[in-house]
């Protein structure tokens, strides 16, 4: 599975353990985060939670944290700073 | 003696006060409001009042044309369980329920049996009475004067006017009452948001009405940054408080807003404001701790706590609890360390977890875990998140073997989520084979 395949899976895992739904018709790049039934508890969760999984998380190694508006941004920091790459 | 009015006596009329999605009140009104409703506040005199969970504008309202006039107000936020309420009214003493029906002021009888009540005295210097955000307990009342509240708050008519603050925080709480004084003792304009929308929403309201000014949680900032109509937003002035404010969140607010004054302000309901930082950085100063701040003393006690002495001492809790210690000093209950000459918060000493500025205390998540037949031990604790600041985790021991544990996790979720709010269900879960313990057979809590 590659890192855009793992996120959408626990996003949805994540919206299922906060008791949300997802808002939207389908994940897309341009989806705004924060108007796709995760709210912003939900969404820390998820950062969370990817760091269980992929072992790394982005936004505590950026130099200055970038904040994502849309899931597209959210998954393009991700495989920036994947550090497998 | 202060009081409110006699700040908004000052103020050009025709500058606007409040806004909200309803409804503009200029100071002109605000005036009025106290003439139009005369005979009511005189029957209050000197009585202490409570205001109970009317919304925020009302609140807004109903303080700015009571202070001076009643003897104590009692805000209870919306949040407080009911069945505190009675305890609370008798604490405080209180006689009526204020409230607002089309500007009028009503209310109703609490308690016809009390007639403790200063006639005598037309300008009183009101007490106002706040509950904490308890975390260990249930929140304890402080009461404040106008002075220990406005102790360091910068006031200036003529620069007032150039400053519209946003009301995020809860008004009937020390951080949002904060945010209401800095604007209306300067003449500014208060934006206030209404809670119930989503941030997107609320972000537009303060875009729309061109706040320029905002204090709110680092939290609360990073969902801010999230929203596309962020990039509308232009501060003069940006206060971070309510949490720890970490060096990542200052500097990104310093680039995205790099015409805005940033500084963090460390306060609470018994301390009051205790002293803002400027530049920039993480923690503050360690020459803050050689009395260097004119308003307070501070000192670090052997156990790494942090100790504030304020000159005025103007707050006490209402019941009969010690809140300084025998130098006047109120323990802040925030563990410190000191690096480099700069002094760094590392949490509370409680153990409490704060989830984006709401306070959980681990114990109260371990008592739910543990009523679950399917856990026998269970130990909570926070972990570092670069969004909401700390989130719950919990290391759980199963009575017996599953195979499917992510079904057994979603069990557990839902069992928390019908007892507990949002912020308090345990983020991320993890199986563990036993818990460590000390000798005495304790939980072993590491602190950070």
């Amino acid at each position: 599975m590659n890192i855009k395949q793992i996120i959408k899976e626990k996003y949805l895992e994540v919206l299922e353990q906060t008791g949300n739904e997802l808002l939207v018709a389908e994940l897309r790049d341009d989806t705004v985060l924060l108007e796709s039934g995760l709210d912003s508890l939900g969404f820390a969760i998820l950062v969370a939670t990817l760091d269980e999984v992929l072992e790394f998380d982005p936004f505590t190694m950026m130099e200055e944290p970038i904040y994502p508006s849309t899931f597209g941004e959210f998954i393009d920091i991700y495989e920036k700073m994947n550090p497998g790459n | 003696m202060s009081y409110i009015q006699k700040y908004i006596e000052e103020i050009p009329e025709s500058r606007i006060a409040f806004i909200d999605k309803r409804s503009i009140y200029s100071y002109a009104k605000l005036k009025n409001l106290k003439l139009q409703n005369k005979q009511i506040l005189e029957i209050l005199v000197g009585s202490s009042v409570v205001i109970n969970g009317r919304d925020r504008l009302e609140f807004a309202i109903l303080l700015s044309i009571m202070d001076g006039i009643v003897g104590k107000i009692l805000f209870l936020p919306q949040d407080i369980e009911k069945s505190l309420h009675q305890k609370y009214y008798t604490e405080a003493h209180i006689q009526y329920e204020v409230f607002l029906e089309n500007d009028m002021l009503k209310y109703v009888v609490v308690d016809k049996d009390l007639s403790i009540k200063n006639k005598e005295q037309m300008m009183v210097s009101t007490e106002w009475i706040i509950p904490t955000s308890g975390t260990t307990n249930n929140p304890k009342l402080v009461s404040h004067t106008f002075e220990s509240l406005t102790k360091t708050t910068k006031l200036n008519i003529a620069i007032g006017e150039l400053y519209r603050w946003g009301l995020v925080f809860d008004i009937y709480r020390f951080s949002g009452i904060q945010v209401l004084l800095q604007s209306i003792l300067s003449g500014s304009t208060l934006i206030i948001t209404d809670s119930s929308q989503n941030i997107s929403q609320i972000v537009s309201f303060l875009v729309e009405n061109r706040c320029n000014a905002l204090s709110a949680t680092p939290s609360f900032w990073r969902k801010v940054l999230m929203t596309k109509e962020a990039n509308d937003l232009e501060f003069k002035r940006i206060t971070l408080g309510g949490e720890i404010s970490d060096e990542n969140i200052l500097k990104v607010l310093k680039r995205k807003y790099s015409e805005s004054k940033i500084s963090h302000i460390y306060a609470s309901t018994e301390v009051g404001v205790g002293f803002s930082v400027t530049d920039c950085m993480a923690g503050f100063p360690t020459s803050y701790l050689d009395g260097k701040l004119k308003d307070i003393k501070m000192k670090i006690s052997s156990d790494g706590t942090l100790w504030i002495a304020p000159n005025n001492k103007g707050q006490k809790y209402l019941s009969d609890d010690k809140i300084y210690d025998n130098e006047g000093y109120i323990n802040t209950g925030d563990l410190v360390e000191i690096k480099n000459n700069r002094v760094y918060f590392l949490g509370r000493d409680s153990g409490a977890i704060n989830v984006g500025g709401n306070k959980v205390q681990p114990e109260e998540i371990e008592q739910v875990l543990l009523s679950m037949d399917l856990i026998s031990a269970a130990y909570v604790y926070a972990i570092n998140n670069p969004m909401m600041g700390s989130l719950v985790c919990a290391d759980i021991v199963l009575t017996k073997k599953i195979h499917d544990k992510k079904d057994v996790k979603m069990n557990i979720i839902r069992y928390c989520r019908d007892s507990l709010e949002n912020f308090k269900v345990p983020a991320i879960i993890k199986f563990v084979n036993e818990l460590q313990t000390t000798q005495s057979g304790k939980l072993k809590r590491n602190k950070k």
